[in-house]
């Protein structure tokens, strides 16, 4: 989805510049055709499959970890005291990180209208979905007890005891699952119009009712479109602080303690800026193979790769200042122990992840001022790679190099692992790359709804012609019923079916014989711009129950259909409120009037403390709402519908657009509006049965 | 046993299964009514039956065929319960016997309240006085007997691990008879058997040798006598031509040689610090493992008050010892520096005309120098006042050495018919040049009396388990003579007996029992015999008021040892020096997990020994810390780790004993070094002319602090912290500025202290701790205190190197270098301790960052814990300045033993795994003294709860009260000059407050430079400066 850009219609003067984002002599239906392909090739490469079983192979071993670990207890690990975190909280921070990056580019880089994200954010999405998964692991096993984990939540027991809501841990735990709620749902809206392309270009029938499924019945109506392209700009400016929010809230865990070298303001900028950093370096690590694997260089160019680069260059420039600062401060500030804490860093026992973490993240990156490395593939992967080296290596060094030397000398002792931290490492990387895998072999890689707006407006016509990508389906140009295989993948068995086709069960037969109902006419245009004509004259004709579908958002299609803003702000506004009262409600009533106890020395009820609950609930009602809003006001999910029986429709996901009017409109007559649909140069005019 | 009012053992009463059972708990099982239907077998269901049953219950026909039915299933399974519950009866430590219940509540007893009862604990022929917690017949917690005049309430470490060893599942359980190579169980009545045939074959005693362990008792003493000597009054069958050995590793004979030296017989020295104002100890452990250490310490610290008449401790010694730690003046010398220090004039010269002073040499001089120490006492005009003397129990034995190489030698000859081998393990312990378990191969019957099936019984033919001394009846003395009563806690767990009964079998007078033993020597030792009021009496107090006997001093006989007299030249090498542990002594706590994971109060080794050197000897020799190392000295060699530390005498390698086990236990065998194997007659305590060289392995230790930070920057900042963690200063420093301990670190000034206003008052009481850092030995006591009190599990070497123990109090120990005192000597080194248990903060760091409130404070501002409520983050640890917060990383008490969950405090929660626990100020203490005010109606007094830690320090280094009442001891020290709060810059606000030391810097003796740790301008200006925390 690009901001609805007014009057623009992708035809503006900088549609030359924009050429560069997509090579290749691609037309609509060659897009659908590439990106479609990956998850419809029978087999895919040999490559994935010794991918995945590697990641497989990892994941079960994290099985086989995690259960010793339950069985055993967190002693099987290397941590101890003083470093009663070790490699848990490392990895978690580091894979948080990692997930930053998905929301950087669907949230911020689309508020920005940085038109480059479409390529990369649905795969950046992913990745982000995956590494809060890997992320959410470790919280949840590296706690003593984690069948009693359960405590974290607010929910009314037996014992009257709630949590502590001035815990930075519970801040996170919020934090952490609105992010991950949040993020899910913003991948899954967005993929919705291009699991409907999967769905109407299905041949299983697996595939066909599982695509079914998860596409909701989009149809890619323009009164849909309307509504959703409202709920992805809101559900952007609230992933934005959001995205902000979370690793400073995961940096607050470090920063309100009182260990030296963790208690300290910069962290939430500088963690920030850190997990983007890492982020993105962790989309380069996935991006240059997969692009090379999947054969999507036309999508993913040089272009975007340089972009990309550049990002990386910025926040690792900032990673590397907030670096410089620490140390200023550790000098400057005049206390012994924190300035103890940074020299320690540097040259004390851990001196050599200290460097690792210096020289991977500060001095690599520099690489991409150097116009040849932000373009090369594998320079790209290589500074990738020791980005996300070297950004394990910081959160290991501020969790382990700053407990393991605190205040009191007699206290102090090196951690090191065990083999059990290890291989519950390496089997969240296992489960990371197979849910990536997964992803890349069975959902559309790329947002082909975002990209399509993207090809120059001559090259958005209907690629009937292409014989290079045909279309999987033979589409019958005339009124041909035969050989259809139907479109609607569930029925509600009650309605009678005109058509007793193929696939169809017996059982619906019984109603084959009763007279088929006239419930529209669809006419089907070959440009947008014929479809954004012959909206406006439908408009004109004074029609109210009509609708236009496209297979990408035709901006000027609310114009020409005439239609009034969505209401769908105000219930993000309300639920927002809603939150921000829960909220601090809950705060209010669980530690300070249900059950009030005394905490060091704290005030029962402290606003301060409070800000994190109440900003990440706010967050998770609003987005809730405008993700529910827009399946309420679209009257989504809808399985069935009558235009899904024209075999033409399907291409309204691929390359075709499409006009429908309903014949429950008062203005209806079957013959004059066939006629006014010719007139705009309709392709095809078709009855639509019910 | 005959029944006894409060002083009889508290064992759950145990009945002969002739005897008659009233009742048994719940052992029944109820006849429950058949089945309607079901017929007995031998009828014949009849089809007149099948039809009736068809007509009247349809539903049970199917019963007739298949009698096995669920009601049927249900019944077996509950008559099968029950009988499991009924085996449960009987009680498994008393086989044989049932265990029933109290129907009638013996006099005096409530469930659920403890009884105390006293006892007393020997070590090495001297005794401590105890008083023993028991719950419910089971003994869990062991504390000085008040009234004792040695512990008055303070204990050793040792005396504080009994439960533990008592409860020890690894304790010999059974006899043993190993002959040709057969191992095979025994009973009492076989070994009757043997000694009936041993009597006949034997006679009057030729060839029955008798080795004991140095032991005060008068039972044992008694006994001996008996057998020995065929007393008039005596019916019993002596045994005159037997022989008697003692052999004790650890033996103060040299001392005892000098006694005899200057006074013609020998005689114990008694010394009394607080008549002290100058103590001069020459390698005399006086506060660490001198035998009467306990009264040392309390009489030293009482004298540690740099408010008022502050005693000089000079310390002269090769080793580390906790004594050396707490001097105002420490210098290192080689053990052969030492003798001839000794017998320079320096000493003399430099302590005449002093008044008040007091010199101590330690068991590992020569006799001659003992000899001329207690010359200079005499001359010094100390004896009769900071030192008097006892007589010593046995004027005629020989000395350990002696005795044992008479012994071997008779061996040897095949003199040696029946070696009966009392307590003690000599095949691990006796000087290796005797060749002991050679010899003991010739003997054709040994036998081996001991808590463990140890070297010694796994050598001879014979294994007789010892009854614990929690377990025995019997008698002893303490070092200055004191007569302390023994009493059991429970029945022998395990069927052991003490020494003296195993003579009274070898006397043919097998029911001769502790008891009877006892209390007929206790009641006929004196003219006239005392009574019987005057036995219980005794046995309700632990101790025998005025049983001590001084030493008459009139027979000074002294004749000077010839001052010239120099000992022999020390060989060119390294100088060892065999030295006692803090942990196992001599060995013989080895299998006593608390005991081996206290840290060592110098090195803070946990789990092992290793040779000490200094840095500079490390140097010399080419070795490091941690390096295998093989040390040859006469043909012999050892292969052990070195451990480096600072301020041990240059060119001497410290050998602590004890270790390196073969057969101690389970969790003895395999820790540390054997060595013993150097140790000979000739150098029973140091030697000459040893050799090292690096085997190029290297060893891991499990120390409990500095675990492998190694960097240089971090021990220059350790070194740069310490003197603002464990604050100390001169008196001199002391005098001129009292504050300097609060002026040390820049704190937030008064006003600004919370963010929050009004900041929470705790108005009512107001618990918290204060420790004296002044008084405070380091010896650990405390640790392992609160680790019997708090059921606090012991986790192992690989757990402690992970920083995984779980001792709620730790000792940190800090080496202040240069010693403070020393004018910045190099090479002089002071330790400094510092005990940390929770501090209790009022703005506790590690509450707020807790995500289900597990830990939060009380209103009397605890900071409390809920175990079950935990989850287990750890981030209360991390946010804890302190690190007092313990974590159970695994179920460490998923291997406790059924003998040990005895032990446990029925108080206290055994903590699972998952959960973070941690220093609670003893809170179950706190509420038994609220219950207790509560039911006599008044207010809880200052002194009616004492933790723990604070009732075993025998310094009394540590206070705890109530801070809200302003006459309580923990307020006057809180409100000492000298009081300051550890990291009281990071505005925790904690309860603990230190005491910071202060170290004697009166002129004599030693430099006494002065380095003025302080601020100066503090006070005036550097509030007003603001900012930063420097020091």
């Amino acid at each position: 989805m690009s901001l609805p850009q007014e009057g623009s219609l992708n035809t503006s003067a900088d549609s030359t510049r924009l050429q560069a984002l997509i090579e290749g002599s691609h037309r609509l239906s060659s897009v659908t055709a590439t990106i479609c392909g990956i998850a419809e090739r029978p087999r895919p490469p040999k490559a994935w499959y010794i991918a995945f079983t590697i990641s497989v192979a990892l994941t079960g071993v994290l099985l086989l970890v995690v259960a010793y670990l339950f069985w055993e207890g967190v002693g099987v690990w290397g941590v101890g005291i003083p470093v009663a975190w070790g490699w848990a909280i490392t990895n978690f921070v580091w894979w948080i990180g990692i997930g930053h990056a998905g929301t950087l580019i669907s949230a911020i880089l689309f508020l920005c209208r940085q038109r480059w994200r479409n390529s990369v954010n649905r795969f950046a999405e992913a990745m982000t979905i995956f590494a809060v998964m890997c992320a959410g692991i470790f919280p949840a096993i590296h706690v003593g007890r984690p069948w009693v984990e359960y405590w974290l939540a607010p929910y009314p027991n037996q014992m009257s005891l709630w949590p502590q809501f001035r815990s930075p841990l519970l801040w996170d735990a919020f934090a952490v699952s609105t992010y991950f709620t949040v993020s899910l749902m913003f991948w899954y809206v967005g993929m919705v119009p291009d699991l409907a392309s999967l769905r109407d270009r299905a041949r299983g029938r697996v595939r066909q009712i599982l695509y079914g499924i998860l596409a909701l019945g989009w149809r890619g109506s323009n009164r849909h479109w309307h509504v959703y392209e409202r709920a992805y700009l809101l559900l952007a400016g609230l992933a934005t602080p959001l995205v902000l929010s979370v690793h400073s809230v995961v940096s607050f865990d470090f920063a309100v303690a009182n260990v030296r070298g963790w208690h300290s303001t910069i962290f939430p900028p500088y963690f920030v800026a850190g997990a983007i950093f890492s982020g993105l370096a962790m989309v380069l690590t996935l991006l240059v193979p997969a692009r090379q694997f999947f054969g999507l260089k036309d999508f993913v160019t040089p272009r975007h790769l340089d972009a990309v680069a550049k990002l990386l260059l910025a926040t690792g420039l900032i990673v590397g200042f907030a670096y410089a600062i620490e140390l200023f401060h550790g000098w400057y500030c005049g206390d012994p122990y924190e300035g103890f804490v940074f020299l320690y860093r540097a040259r004390g026992d851990y001196a050599w992840a200290y460097w690792v973490m210096t020289i991977c993240n500060v001095v690599v990156p520099q690489v991409f001022w150097i116009k040849w490395c932000r373009t090369n593939p594998w320079a790209l992967f290589a500074v990738g790679v020791l980005v996300n080296v070297g950004m394990w290596f910081e959160r290991f060094v501020i969790v382990v190099a700053s407990l393991s030397a605190d205040y009191l000398p007699s206290s102090w002792g090196y951690y090191s692992p065990t083999w059990v931290d290890i291989l519950t490492f390496a089997g969240t990387l296992g489960f990371f790359f197979a849910c990536f895998l997964l992803f890349c072999r069975y959902l559309p890689m790329l947002a082909m709804a975002e990209i399509k707006p993207l090809l120059p407006e001559e090259r958005q016509v209907a690629g009937n012609a292409s014989a290079a990508v045909p279309f999987p389906y033979p589409i019958p140009q005339g009124e041909g019923k035969t050989g259809e295989t139907p479109l609607v993948w569930i029925l509600p068995s009650s309605l009678p079916r005109a058509d007793g086709g193929a696939g169809v069960p017996a059982a619906r037969e019984a109603g084959a014989t009763s007279k088929p109902v006239i419930a529209g006419l669809l006419a089907e245009f070959a440009t947008p711009q014929a479809l954004l004509k012959a909206a406006a004259a439908v408009r004109d004709a004074g029609f109210t129950k009509w609708d236009v579908h496209s297979p990408f958002v035709v901006h000027g299609a609310d114009k020409a259909m005439g239609m009034r803003p969505t209401r769908l702000a105000w219930f993000v506004f309300a639920a927002g409120v809603t939150g921000a009262v829960t909220g601090l409600a809950l705060q209010w009533y669980t530690n300070a009037f249900d059950y009030p106890y005394l905490v060091s020395g704290k005030p029962y009820l402290s606003i301060p403390a409070c800000i994190p609950v109440v900003f990440e609930l706010t967050i998770l009602f609003s987005a809730l709402a405008a993700v529910l809003g827009m399946l309420g006001l679209n009257k989504l999910p809808q399985l069935y519908h009558a235009l899904f029986k024209r075999p033409r429709f399907r291409r309204a996901s691929d390359d075709r657009f499409f006009v429908s009017l309903e014949a429950a409109d008062p203005k209806f007559d079957q013959s004059k509006a066939e006629m006014l649909l010719r007139a705009q140069g309709a392709l095809a005019v078709e009855t639509v049965e019910d | 046993m005959p029944p006894l009012n409060k002083i009889g053992p508290s064992s759950h009463r145990a009945i002969e299964p002739s005897g008659e059972v009233t009742a048994t708990a719940g052992c029944y099982i109820a006849r429950s009514p058949d089945h309607p239907i079901t017929q007995s077998p031998d009828l014949p269901i009849t089809p007149a039956f099948r039809r009736f049953v068809a007509q009247r219950f349809p539903a049970q026909l199917p019963l007739l065929d298949n009698p096995t039915t669920r009601r049927r299933f249900c019944q077996l399974m509950g008559a099968s319960l029950a009988l499991a519950g009924l085996n449960g009866c009987d009680w498994p430590f008393w086989p044989g016997k049932k265990l029933v219940p109290e129907v009638k509540r013996p006099e005096g007893r409530s469930p659920g309240v403890p009884v105390y009862y006293a006892t007393a604990f020997e070590l090495g022929g001297a005794a401590e006085g105890l008083l023993v917690k028991s719950c419910e017949g089971r003994p869990i917690k062991v504390e000085g007997n008040p009234q004792h005049p040695v512990n008055q309430g303070g204990s050793s470490a040792f005396a504080q691990a009994l439960i533990l060893e008592l409860y020890d599942p690894g304790r010999s359980q059974g006899l043993i008879r190993r002959r040709n190579g057969q191992e095979s169980g025994a009973t009492w009545d076989e070994f009757a058997v043997f000694l009936k045939d041993l009597r006949a074959r034997i006679g009057n005693g030729k060839g029955l040798h008798i080795l004991s362990e140095a032991s005060s008792s008068l039972s044992v003493r008694g006994m001996r006598a008996c057998l020995l000597m065929a007393l008039p009054e005596s019916t019993m069958k002596a045994l005159p031509e037997a022989k008697w050995h003692e052999y004790e590793p650890l033996s103060r004979d040299n001392e005892r040689e000098g006694t005899r030296l200057i006074f013609g017989r020998p005689c114990r020295p008694v010394y009394h610090l607080e008549k002290a104002d100058t103590i001069v100890s020459l390698d005399e452990d006086l506060l660490g493992a001198h035998p009467s250490a306990i009264t040392h310490t309390r009489d030293f610290a009482a004298r540690r008050n740099a408010d008022g008449k502050m005693n000089r401790l000079i310390v002269y010694e090769s080793a580390w010892t906790i004594t050396g730690a707490m001097a105002d003046s420490r210098t290192g010398k080689k053990p052969s520096e030492m003798e001839a220090f000794v017998r320079s004039a320096a000493l003399r010269e430099a302590l005449a005309g002093r008044e008040h002073s007091l010199v101590a040499a330690g068991p590992r001089l020569s006799a001659q120098a003992h000899a001329l120490v207690h010359l200079l006492n005499s001359e010094l005009g100390n004896r009769g006042k900071a030192v008097t003397y006892v007589a010593d129990l046995d004027p005629k034995r020989p000395g350990h050495g002696e005795a044992m190489s008479e012994l071997t030698s008779a061996m040897e000859k095949d003199e040696v018919d029946t070696l009966l081998i009392l307590g003690g393990n000599p095949v691990y312990d006796a000087p290796a040049d005797l060749e002991f378990v050679q010899k003991l191969k010739k003997v054709p019957n040994s036998i081996h009396l001991s808590l463990y099936d140890d070297e010694t019984s796994r050598a001879c033919t014979w294994h007789l388990p010892r009854a614990h001394t929690l377990e025995s009846w019997g008698d002893s003395r303490a070092w200055d003579g004191t007569i302390s009563l023994q009493q059991p806690l429970v029945e022998p767990l395990y069927g052991g007996k003490t020494p003296a009964e195993v003579l009274a079998w070898v006397l043919d007078e097998p029911l001769f029992r502790g008891y009877e033993i006892a209390q007929r020597v206790f009641k006929e030792a004196t003219q006239p015999p005392r009574s019987d009021e005057a036995w219980k009496k005794a046995l309700h107090e632990g101790v025998v008021a005025e049983s001590f006997s001084p030493w008459p001093q009139a027979g000074e006989q002294s004749t000077p040892p010839e001052r010239s007299q120099l000992s022999p030249p020390a060989a060119p090498g390294l100088e060892l020096l065999f030295v006692p542990d803090y942990r196992v002594y001599d060995g013989r706590f080895a299998n006593n997990g608390w005991l081996q994971e206290m840290p060592d109060p110098i090195t803070k080794l946990t789990w092992d020994n290793a040779a000490q050197i200094s840095p500079e000897t490390a140097r010399a020799q080419g070795v490091g810390h941690g390096d295998m190392v093989k040390i040859e000295l006469e043909g012999r060699a050892l292969e052990i780790a070195v451990f480096v530390v600072p301020g041990i005498a240059d060119g001497t390698v410290i050998l602590p004993l004890g270790y390196g086990r073969r057969f101690g236990g389970q969790v003895a065998d395999g820790v540390g070094f054997n060595t013993y194997v150097l140790r000979t007659t000739k150098a029973l305590y140091t030697a000459s002319g040893a050799r090292m060289t690096r085997t190029g392995a290297t060893y891991r230790f499990a120390t409990a602090q500095d675990h492998k930070i190694v960097s240089a920057v971090a021990s220059s900042a350790a070194a740069a912290r310490t003197p603002e963690l464990a604050r100390s200063a001169s008196l001199s420093t002391f005098k001129a500025n009292p504050n300097f301990a609060q002026e040390m670190i820049e704190h937030p000034p008064p006003g600004q202290r919370s963010l929050f206003s009004p900041p929470h008052e705790y108005t009512g009481n107001r618990w918290g701790m204060a420790i004296d850092l002044s008084r405070c030995t380091g010896c650990s006591v405390c640790t392992v205190a609160c680790q019997a009190e708090n059921n606090v599990p012991v986790v192992g070497k690989d757990e402690v190197a992970r920083g995984r123990r779980m001792q709620w109090l730790r000792v940190d120990r800090y080496f202040h270098s240069p010693h403070p005192l020393s004018g910045g000597e190099r090479g002089t080194t002071a330790l400094l301790f510092q005990p940390v248990p929770c501090m209790h903060c009022e703005k506790a760091p590690c509450e707020e960052v807790c995500p289900v409130g597990a830990t939060s404070h009380s209103n009397e501002g605890l900071n409390d814990m809920a175990y079950n409520r935990c989850v287990g983050t750890r981030y209360c640890s991390n946010n804890c300045p302190y690190k007092v917060r313990r974590f159970n990383w695994f179920n460490n008490h998923l291997k406790t033993s059924e003998a040990e969950k005895l032990m446990f405090n029925p108080d206290v929660t055994v903590r699972s795994r998952g959960v973070m626990e941690k220093c609670t100020y003893c809170v179950q203490r706190i509420v038994q003294a609220r219950i207790a005010a509560k039911l006599a109606k008044q207010d809880i007094k200052d002194g009616d709860i004492v933790p723990a830690c604070a009732q075993a320090c025998p310094a009394r280094a540590i206070v705890f009260g109530d801070l809200n009442d302003p006459k309580s001891r923990v307020a006057e020290w809180a409100a000492s000059p000298r009081a300051y709060g550890l990291l009281e810059q990071l505005n925790t606000r904690p309860r603990t407050r230190y005491l910071a030391r202060v170290w004697n810097d009166a002129s004599g003796l030693a430099s006494t430079t002065d380095v003025p740790p302080v601020r100066a301008e503090h006070g005036r200006d550097a509030h007003a400066a603001g900012g930063g925390t420097g020091a």
